[in-house]
């Protein structure tokens, strides 16, 4: 019984991760219609840029190399919507589409140019991990569950009790009536790029800091950021939220009874069934915040 | 007059709608827009509103010269617009819709206290004000939308369609809502494809067709016109 109350818990911590995110990948196909492929790689940027303050020339502290990296793979969200996503906005959406994959591609070898293809970690002493009830949790992993709650609290709180967040949902649900209403889209389309980003490269580090770091990681992650979308119905804030900490739990508890190694296979074939059998997610009939 | 439009041409693109349509309205008059699908009846709404901008022509609001200014700006000077069917946002609550729909003012007191009165208005959008919008029923969304001239309380309000889909009933609702708006000395230009029920209520009409002027008069003037009766009236 412990056994499967430990994969639930560290489902519930890979999930937290995936819920981070989820939530930034659907918030830009809820305001700009399309899935950016390129959201995984701000999660690896966001990880190999703590790695590249870590060392030298720089060798500053971990807890002091974050915020720094923080900024710059916001920069590189905000810098994608600028000169890659705005000039192609009022084209069809398979050419966004597209050009996501194009600047996936781009990020992602830049990675590999720099730090090359090989397995790399912050260096940090593994810690044995904290022990209740005969379950184990280590405290970066506490950490993790600890800053998704934070992030996504400050969302909640950000979407249903500010102005700008209302704004948000309202050029979400219809673009034309928030211009008609004098929204500020520009405002709108960078709050949005800044929460993707952050929430992107946040998750990104943390993963690095309780496992490792690899240029495909940010791929690996789009993917089940990408199931637990459409799980929650592509727009759909909380859904996403749901359906990520749902794929974490799925794909730990899955080990009990696959191999390990075939632990990405879930969320393939979530994405796969979804696909054919509810295209709106399973909250679809609910619709959600947005 | 407090809006007079001038030779307007507008258009989508390459393709162009109006072709130098003129018409006024004059301070606390309804004016109503007839015409079969395609005229151009909310092409005229949304070059006015600023929604598209004008190939040709001008337009003049409370003597100023607006032709080329963008929604915001007209929103400023008092000239709103509320689009046809989809005027709300579902997935906001009763009383964010309302917020969102007054965001342009800057003193968030004004805007609590005219948000107060609205809910206080109407009882059946006060009950549901916490929950989605999309709950609503055609009529009460209409109402919603219909909500923001309360709360901007501007010179001139543009409706697009504000019968679009609502059972006779609520119709009439909605125009006795327009009736009392007017009295408080809000002007209207609306476009309506119910042109019995649109005339009716307005003090002048226009008929549009083909994107050109075809004839104008009194409300009453054109519902008694043998042509209109014909064309738009049903017999």
């Amino acid at each position: 019984m412990t056994y499967y109350a430990q994969l639930v818990l560290n489902g519930v911590i890979a999930g937290s991760i995936y819920a981070l995110f989820a939530v930034g990948l659907t918030m830009v196909y809820g305001v700009f219609r399309f899935i950016n492929f390129a959201h995984g790689e701000l999660i690896a940027w966001g990880a190999y840029l703590v790695l590249l303050l870590i060392n030298p020339p720089f060798s500053v502290p971990l807890y002091l190399a974050v915020l720094p990296a923080l900024l710059v793979t916001m920069a590189i969200g905000v810098g994608q919507d600028r000169y890659v996503y705005q000039p192609l906005i009022h084209g069809n959406r398979i050419t966004l589409l597209i050009a996501s994959i194009g600047v996936s591609y781009l990020l992602r070898n830049t990675i590999r140019l720099i730090w090359g293809s090989d397995l790399m970690t912050y260096g940090i002493r593994p810690v044995r991990g904290i022990q209740f009830a005969g379950l184990s949790i280590t405290p970066t992993q506490i950490l993790m569950i600890g800053a998704a709650v934070f992030f996504l609290g400050a969302l909640y709180f950000l979407l249903t009790r500010t102005i700008l967040g209302k704004s948000l949902r309202a050029v979400a649900d219809n673009m034309e009536l928030a211009a008609i209403m004098g929204i500020n889209m520009k405002k709108v389309s960078l709050t949005v790029w800044i929460l993707a980003s952050l929430f992107a490269g946040a998750g990104g580090f943390l993963l690095a800091l309780d496992t490792n770091l690899e240029p495909m990681m940010g791929m690996t992650n789009m993917i089940k950021a990408f199931a637990a979308v459409l799980l929650g119905g592509a727009g759909n804030v909380w859904g996403a939220l749901v359906g990520g900490l749902f794929i974490g739990i799925a794909e730990n508890v899955g080990v009990a009874f696959f191999s390990p190694g075939y632990k990405d296979f879930i969320s393939f074939a979530l994405i796969f069934l979804l696909l054919i059998l509810r295209p709106k997610g399973i909250f679809g009939v609910l619709a959600g915040v947005r | 007059m407090l809006l007079e439009v001038d030779q307007l041409t507008a258009g989508y693109g390459p393709i162009t709608i109006l072709h130098r349509v003129s018409m006024g309205l004059s301070d606390r008059e309804i004016v109503c827009i007839i015409g079969p699908n395609g005229a151009g009846k909310s092409t005229v709404l949304r070059a006015v509103s600023g929604q598209i901008t004008p190939e040709g022509g001008s337009v003049i609001f409370d003597g100023e010269e607006i032709t080329r200014d963008g929604l915001s700006k007209k929103t400023e000077k008092g000239l709103i617009f509320i689009p046809q069917g989809q005027n709300i946002f579902p997935n906001l609550t009763v009383l964010e819709n309302l917020e969102i729909a007054g965001s342009i003012l800057k003193d968030s007191e004004k805007l609590r206290r005219a948000i107060a009165s609205v809910l206080e208005k109407f009882p059946m959008i006060m009950e549901r004000k916490n929950r989605p919008a999309r709950e609503l029923s055609g009529g009460q969304r209409q109402i919603l939308a219909l909500s923001r001239i309360l709360i901007l309380n501007p010179r001139l309000a543009l409706l697009d369609e504000p019968s679009l889909g609502l059972a006779p009933i609520v119709v009439d609702l909605i125009f006795q809502e327009i009736g009392k708006m007017n009295k408080k000395g809000i002007s209207f230009l609306l476009v309506e494809q119910n042109a019995r029920k649109g005339l009716s209520v307005s003090h002048r009409g226009y008929v549009l067709e083909l994107g050109k002027n075809r004839l104008t008069g009194t409300g009453q003037e054109l519902l008694n016109n043998q042509d209109v009766q014909r064309l738009y009236l049903g017999g």
